[in-house]
C-alpha cells in the first residue's frame, strides 16, 4: 500500500498544470517549474530504502496488572536514501508509559526501546509492526507489516499479603489448615517419643536421644485442608463502570488475590464462571496451580445473561458438601439471586457474598451524579442485600470507594 | 530537547521569509508586465509595481496572522462575509453599468465607475495575495495559506502572459535562468514551511522521534535538506537541460535539418520529456525490482525481509 | 464500494469519449494522404532540396514539422521569412490567425500554390490563387510549361519557367509575375479556349502568377506576402531552368535585405513511412495546446483535474496508539429519570423496604392484610402509594422517590 502526502499530490499537480500551460501560454518559466517537478517526483519514486527485517524482545511475557514491560525493537536494514517509519501496533487494552511505539529514523542497523503499562488483565497482543518506508523528501511511501506478533499476558493484580495475615488470625469458620490435633504427617510439631525399627531415620531427633540416653522420634501434627469455591459472575451487565473499574474486574482481582492466600495456606481453590456459558473448575492446591487459575481468571470476558439460579443447578453436583462459597456478583438484573442463594445455603454451604455495587460503578460514569434511576435501584439493591443477609449469608457490600484490602478484610472480620 | 542544534532552528526559521521575499523580487523583474496590467483596469495603477506588493502584503499578512491567532472563528466569518460582499458587488455593478452606460456591453461594464472600482480592488487583493498568504503560512504555518499564496503567484503569472499575449499578441519573454531561480526559491519557500511545522512545531505525540530515547529531530533534517538539495539539484539538469541544448548547443550537435520547433517552448517540452523518459524508465525499473523483491523474499538476502503482507 | 467502482467507471467513459473527440478532431485536421510532394527533404525531381540548398546559403533555414501555430513564439518577425511551398492540406483558422499576427508584427510570407487551398490564408492579404491551369502561346516544348518574362522584382531581369502554373487575382498589392496578353486560364478544366464572355472566364489577356501584398513593405516598416501561383517552379527539376533559381534568390533578398532566418513548413507535407505518423502526433499536440477552444478545455480539465484531486485525497493518517480503556458501560441507569413505567418496580421497593425493616419474610408479608401493612407505613401518601400507585395532586414520582427513600421505620 502507498501513501501520498499533500506535498507529493502537491508537486505532481504542479508538474502538470504547469507543463499544460507553459505549452499553452509559450511560457518557459512554467516549463522549467514543470519539468523539475516532474524529474524531482521521479526521483522521488525512485529512491526507497528496502525492507528491514525487525525483531522484537519483551522483557518479559507475563505480568500483573498496573506493572509495566520494556519493549526493545531490533530493526536491520541496509543503509540507503530515504527513511523509515516504524509502527509497533499494540493492544488497545495497553498504555504507553514512556518513549513511544512509533519511531522515524535512517535506514540501517537500529533500535527502539519503549515502556508499555497494562492496566488491564488480558492477553495483549504486541505487534505486527508496520513499517513505512519513505522517500528521501518525506513526499511518499510505501507501507508493510511484519508478521511478528507477540503475546504478553496480563494477570488481574493482587495482593497477596493480607491474605497471608489473614491466615495468622484464628477466626472460627475460615478456611486454611485445620489443626487436627492429633498426631499425623504434617509439618508442625507434635510430641517426641520413643524410637522404633519402623521409624524413619529423619524423624530421629539427636538432641533429645543425646539427653535421654535413647532413641527418641519427633511426632508432628496431621493437617487437614479446605476447599472453597468461587462462583464468579461474568454476564454482560458486570462491565458498566469503566474498562478498568467495574464490578467484574473488581471481582477478578478480589478472587485472585484470595485464591492465591488460600493457596499459599495449602487450601485448594474451585472457580464457577457463568456468563455466556457455566465453566466448572474443579478445585485445585497447591502454589503451583496459581497460575493456571490466573489465567482462567484472565481469559474471562463479559457477556452473556445467564442467570445465578441455573448457574447454581448446573453446578451442585460439582460442589462438595459444606464447601464455602465465596459468591462474586453486582446481584443485578437477575431475578433468581434469591433462590440460588437460598439453594445454596440450605445445602450446608457457607455462603459469602461479595458484591461490588452496579450501580454505584454505574453512577461513576456519569459523573457522580444522582437521578431517581439511580436511587431507586439503590433502594432494591439495598432491599435484595438485607435479604440475603437475612438468610444467613455474609454479604460484603462493595461500593467503589472501597479498594481491594478493605474487601478481603471484611471477608475474615 | 528538540534536536536540533540552534543555528539550524534559526535557519528552518528564516528560510520560508528569505525565499518569499526573493520570489517576490524575482516576480517583479520576470513580470514587468504586471503594472501594465494594473494600468489596463485603472490608469493609476501602471505606476505602482509589483515590487510595493511585496512588503504590503507582508505587514498584512502578519495582521491577520495576529487577527486568525487571537480571533479565528470571527476572523473567518468576516472573510466569508468579505466574499459575498465582493461578489454582491460584482453583480450589482455590473447590472448598474449595463443599465446605465452607453456603448455596447464592454464598453459600458469599463466605463462603469462601480466596475471599475470592483475590478481595482479584486486586482489589489490578487497582488497582494502572494506575500499575504506567504507571510500567513510562514507565522500561522497553515498549509492553506501556503496553498493559496503559491497558487497566486502562479495566478498572477498567467494572468501577466495571457495580458501580455491578447494586448501585444506576442508572447512574454522569461529568461530561462530567472525562471529557475524563480523555482528555486518557490520550493524553498515551500519546504521551509514545511519543515518548520515538521521539526519545529511537531507535536510530540504526532511525529515522535525517539530513537533509544534520543532525539534525532536535528539528524532527520540533516538529511532531509541534503537530499532536497541533491535532488532539486538533479531536477534542475533535466529541467534545464533542453534550454542549455537549444541556446548553446544546437548548432554543434548533429541535426539532419534545423527543426523550427526547437526554438519554441513545445519543442523544449518536448526534448525535456524524451530527456526524463530515461530517468522514468529507471524509477519503473527499481519500483518494479522493488514489488518482485515483495512477492520473492528468499531472492534477495540482502534486504529481503518477512513481509508476507508487503507493499 | 460499488458506488465508488461505478463512479470510477463513469469516469474513465467521460475521459475516453472526450479523448476520442479531441483525437478525431485533430486527425481529421492533419490528414494529408495523397503522398509527399514538394517537400525539402526529397531530393528526387518532385522535391525541393536545391531551392533548401539555396534559401540554407542566403540565411539560417529551419524547418517546421507541426505547425504554423508556434509562430506566436517568434521573437523577430522583422527579420524572419516564412515559405510554404505546395501545401497539400489548407491551413487552419488558429494557423491562419497565426500567420496574420506574424505578418502584423513585421513577418514576410512566401506562399506558392496552385491549386486554391491557401486562398484561406491569402483571402487576408487580397489575393486569391484561381482554380483553372494558365496556358500561354509562349511556352516551352509543352504547352504545361510557360515561359514568362515580364517579372518586376527588385533588379531580376531574366526569365521563368513555369510547369502548370495557375493564376493570381489580387487588390491593393503589386503584380510581381505577368503572362503574356495572349495567356488564357482554363476554368472548366477542358484545355479548350471556350466561354470567351466575360473576365471571370477563359478570354486570352495578360494574367498575374505572382503579387506581393505590401509593395513598401520596407519603407512602412511593415510585413509582407508574396504569392506565387506554381509552387513547381521551385521543384528539383524546373529550379535550374531558364533563371528560376535567379528568381529564387532575388526573392529571399528582396523580402530579408538584411538577412534574417527562413522558416520553411513542411507541416503541410506529408512525412513519408512512420515519420508520418510521429509528425502527425506532434501536431495533433501542438494543435491542443494552439487551437483557442482547445486551449481553453485542455486548461480547464487540467484545473479541475487538480482541484478534484486535492479534494479527494486524504493525507495518509500519522500513526497513533489509541486505548480503549477509557470506554464506559452502563445498563441499568441508562435513563436517569424515573416515568410511570418504574411505579411497579418503586411500589415493591418500597414494600421490601417495609417488610425487610420489620425483619419479615417475603412469605410472611405477603399473608399481612393492608391495614396491618398501613400501620407498619405509617405513611397515607405512601401507603395510597403502595397499595394503588396512586400519587396525591400536585405530586410527582420523583417526590414519591425521595418520600421512599427517606422512609424510615418509626
Amino acid at each position: 500500500m502507498s501513501g501520498f502526502t499533500s506535498r507529493a499530490v502537491g508537486y505532481s499537480s504542479a508538474a502538470t498544470v504547469l507543463m499544460v500551460l507553459a505549452f499553452v501560454l509559450s511560457s518557459e518559466l512554467f516549463l522549467i517549474g514543470g519539468l523539475l517537478c516532474m524529474a524531482l517526483m521521479v526521483l522521488s519514486f525512485s529512491f526507497i530504502p528496502g525492507r528491514p527485517k525487525v525483531e522484537r524482545e519483551l522483557e518479559r511475557e507475563q505480568c500483573f496488572e498496573d506493572e509495566t514491560i520494556e519493549v526493545l525493537l531490533k530493526l536491520d536494514g541496509r543503509k540507503q536514501a530515504g527513511n523509515l517509519e516504524v509502527f509497533d501496533r499494540l493492544s488497545p487494552g495497553a498504555l504507553l508509559k514512556n518513549s513511544s511505539n512509533c519511531a522515524m529514523l535512517p535506514p540501517g542497523k537500529r533500535s527502539i526501546r519503549y515502556v508499555i503499562e497494562a492496566p488491564l488483565r488480558g492477553y495483549h497482543p504486541v505487534g505486527p509492526t508496520s513499517v513505512r518506508r519513505w522517500d528521501p523528501l518525506w513526499l511518499w511511501f510505501s507501507q508493510g507489516e511484519i508478521d511478528n506478533k507477540s503475546l504478553l499476558t496480563v494477570f488481574p493484580s493482587m495482593i497477596t499479603e493480607k491474605a497471608r495475615v489473614m491466615k495468622i488470625a484464628k477466626i472460627k469458620q475460615r478456611p486454611g489448615d485445620m489443626k487436627l490435633r492429633r498426631v499425623g504427617l504434617g509439618k508442625e510439631f507434635h510430641s517426641i517419643r520413643d524410637y522404633n525399627t519402623t521409624d524413619p531415620f529423619n524423624t530421629i531427633n539427636w538432641k533429645a536421644s543425646a539427653r535421654n540416653r535413647k532413641l527418641l522420634v519427633n511426632q508432628f501434627e496431621a493437617e487437614s485442608v479446605t476447599d472453597v469455591m468461587f462462583l464468579l459472575d461474568s454476564r454482560m451487565v458486570t462491565r458498566v463502570g469503566t474498562m478498568i473499574d467495574n464490578p467484574l474486574e473488581q471481582s477478578i482481582r478480589f478472587t485472585a488475590s484470595l485464591a492465591a492466600g488460600l493457596l499459599q495456606s495449602s487450601n485448594r481453590v474451585g472457580l464457577i464462571i457463568y456468563g455466556s456459558t457455566v465453566s466448572v473448575f474443579r478445585p485445585v492446591g497447591g502454589t503451583s496451580n496459581l497460575t493456571g487459575i490466573l489465567h482462567d481468571l484472565t481469559n474471562v470476558t463479559p457477556s452473556g445473561y445467564n442467570t445465578m439460579g441455573a448457574t447454581v443447578e448446573y453446578s451442585l453436583p460439582y460442589l462438595d458438601p459444606n464447601v464455602p462459597v465465596v459468591l462474586l456478583s453486582p446481584l443485578s438484573e437477575d431475578p433468581t439471586v434469591k433462590e440460588a442463594i437460598k439453594n445454596l445455603i440450605g445445602r450446608g454451604h457457607p455462603l459469602t457474598v461479595v458484591s461490588p455495587a452496579g450501580v454505584e460503578y454505574e453512577r461513576m460514569v456519569y459523573e457522580g451524579k444522582i437521578t431517581p434511576k439511580y436511587l431507586l435501584k439503590r433502594m432494591a439493591r439495598k432491599n435484595l442485600i438485607d435479604d440475603i443477609r437475612s438468610m444467613g449469608a455474609k454479604v460484603i457490600d462493595w461500593t467503589p470507594d472501597h479498594d481491594l484490602t478493605w474487601a478481603i478484610m471484611e471477608v475474615w472480620k | 530537547m528538540s534536536g536540533l542544534d540552534r543555528w539550524e532552528r534559526n535557519l528552518i526559521l528564516v528560510l520560508p521569509v528569505l525565499s518569499l521575499l526573493f520570489i517576490g523580487v524575482l516576480f517583479h523583474l520576470l513580470f514587468p508586465i504586471h503594472s501594465d496590467l494594473g494600468g489596463w483596469i485603472l490608469e493609476e495603477l501602471s505606476s505602482v509595481p509589483f515590487i510595493v506588493m511585496v512588503p504590503v502584503g507582508g505587514v498584512l499578512g502578519y495582521v491577520l496572522h495576529l487577527l486568525f491567532r487571537k480571533k479565528a472563528k470571527q476572523t473567518i466569518a468576516y472573510s466569508k462575509r468579505m466574499m459575498v460582499g465582493l461578489s454582491g458587488w460584482l453583480f450589482l455593478s455590473v447590472f448598474i453599468s449595463l443599465l446605465s452606460g452607453e456603448g455596447d456591453i464592454l464598453e459600458r461594464l469599463s466605463e462603469g465607475v462601480l466596475f471599475r472600482a470592483w475590478a481595482v480592488f479584486v486586482f489589489l487583493l490578487f497582488s497582494l495575495s502572494p506575500t499575504l498568504f506567504g507571510v500567513m503560512a510562514v507565522f500561522s504555518r497553515k498549509r492553506w495559506a501556503l496553498a493559496v499564496s503559491v497558487m497566486s503567484f502562479f495566478l498572477l503569472a498567467t494572468s501577466s502572459m495571457v495580458f501580455s499575449q491578447a494586448r501585444n499578441s506576442r508572447v512574454l519573454e522569461q529568461d530561462p535562468l530567472m525562471s529557475l531561480l524563480f523555482v528555486w526559491g518557490m520550493i524553498v519557500f515551500i519546504e521551509g514551511v514545511n519543515w518548520t511545522k515538521r521539526y519545529i512545531d511537531r507535536d510530540p505525540n504526532e511525529f515522535p522521534e525517539m530513537v533509544s530515547g534520543r532525539e534525532i529531530a536535528g539528524a532527520l533534517w540533516r538529511r532531509q535538506l541534503s537530499y532536497t538539495i541533491i535532488f532539486v539539484g538533479a531536477a534542475s539538469i533535466f529541467a534545464y537541460l533542453p534550454i542549455l541544448i537549444v541556446e548553446f548547443f544546437r548548432d554543434t550537435l548533429p541535426y539532419p535539418l534545423s527543426i523550427y520547433e526547437t526554438t519554441t517552448v513545445f519543442g523544449k517540452g518536448m526534448l525535456g520529456l524524451i530527456i526524463l523518459l530515461p530517468l522514468i524508465l529507471l524509477m519503473l525499473a527499481r519500483r518494479r525490482m522493488d514489488r518482485k523483491r515483495r512477492r520473492d523474499p528468499d531472492t534477495d538476502g540482502d534486504d529481503a525481509g518477512p513481509f508476507p503482507h508487503g507493499p | 464500494m460499488n458506488g465508488s467502482r461505478s463512479g470510477r467507471i463513469w469516469i474513465i467513459v467521460a475521459i475516453s469519449v472526450l479523448g476520442l473527440l479531441v483525437v478525431s478532431e485533430i486527425a481529421s485536421l492533419t490528414l494529408i494522404g495523397s503522398g509527399p510532394e514538394l517537400s525539402v527533404k526529397d531530393a528526387g525531381p518532385g522535391g525541393l532540396s536545391l531551392a533548401f540548398g539555396e534559401m540554407e546559403g542566403r540565411a539560417d533555414v529551419e524547418v517546421l514539422l507541426t505547425s504554423p501555430s508556434l509562430l506566436l513564439e517568434e521573437d523577430d518577425p522583422e527579420n524572419t521569412l516564412f515559405i510554404s511551398i505546395g501545401p497539400q492540406r489548407e491551413y487552419t483558422l488558429t494557423e491562419v490567425h497565426a500567420l496574420k499576427k506574424f505578418h502584423q508584427m513585421g513577418g514576410r510570407l512566401l506562399l506558392a500554390d496552385d491549386t486554391g487551398r491557401i486562398n484561406g490564408l491569402t483571402n487576408y492579404f487580397d489575393m486569391t490563387v484561381v482554380r483553372g491551369q494558365l496556358y500561354d502561346e509562349i511556352f516551352v516544348g509543352h504547352p504545361d510549361i510557360v515561359k514568362v518574362d515580364d517579372v518586376e522584382l527588385g533588379t531580376f531581369s531574366g526569365f521563368l519557367l513555369l510547369n502548370r502554373p495557375s493564376s493570381v487575382i489580387f487588390s491593393g498589392g503589386l503584380g510581381i509575375i505577368r503572362t503574356s496578353p495572349s495567356s488564357w486560364v482554363d476554368r472548366n478544366g477542358n484545355g479548350v479556349m471556350d466561354n470567351l464572355t466575360s473576365a471571370q472566364g477563359e478570354a486570352p489577356g495578360p494574367r498575374y502568377v505572382g503579387a506581393i501584398s505590401d509593395p513598401d513593405f520596407e519603407d512602412e516598416g511593415r510585413g509582407a506576402a508574396v504569392l506565387i501561383s506554381d509552387p513547381s517552379m521551385f521543384m528539383n527539376h524546373m529550379i535550374e531552368e531558364e533563371d528560376n533559381m535567379e528568381f529564387l534568390r532575388e526573392l529571399i533578398d528582396h523580402l530579408l535585405p538584411n538577412g534574417g532566418k527562413i522558416i520553411v513548413d513542411e507541416s503541410v507535407h506529408e512525412t513519408p513511412g512512420a515519420g508520418s505518423w510521429v509528425q502527425r502526433g506532434l501536431s495533433g499536440a501542438v494543435f491542443l495546446i494552439t487551437d483557442v477552444n482547445l486551449k481553453i478545455v485542455m486548461g480547464t480539465i487540467a484545473a479541475i483535474s487538480v482541484f478534484a484531486l486535492a479534494y479527494v485525497h486524504e493525507a495518509p493518517g500519522r500513526h497513533r496508539h489509541i486505548h480503549m480503556l477509557d470506554r464506559t458501560g452502563v445498563a441499568e441507569i441508562v435513563d436517569p429519570d424515573i416515568s410511570s413505567g418504574d411505579i411497579p418496580e418503586m411500589r415493591k421497593v418500597l414494600l421490601d423496604k417495609v417488610r425487610v425493616a420489620n425483619g419479615m419474610s417475603r412469605d410472611a408479608f405477603s399473608s399481612l392484610d393492608w391495614d396491618r401493612i398501613r400501620s407498619m407505613i405509617s405513611h397515607d401518601t405512601l401507603y395510597g402509594f403502595a397499595r394503588y400507585g396512586r400519587m396525591p395532586k400536585g405530586s410527582d414520582l420523583t417526590a414519591i422517590l425521595l418520600e421512599v427513600n427517606n422512609w424510615e421505620k418509626r
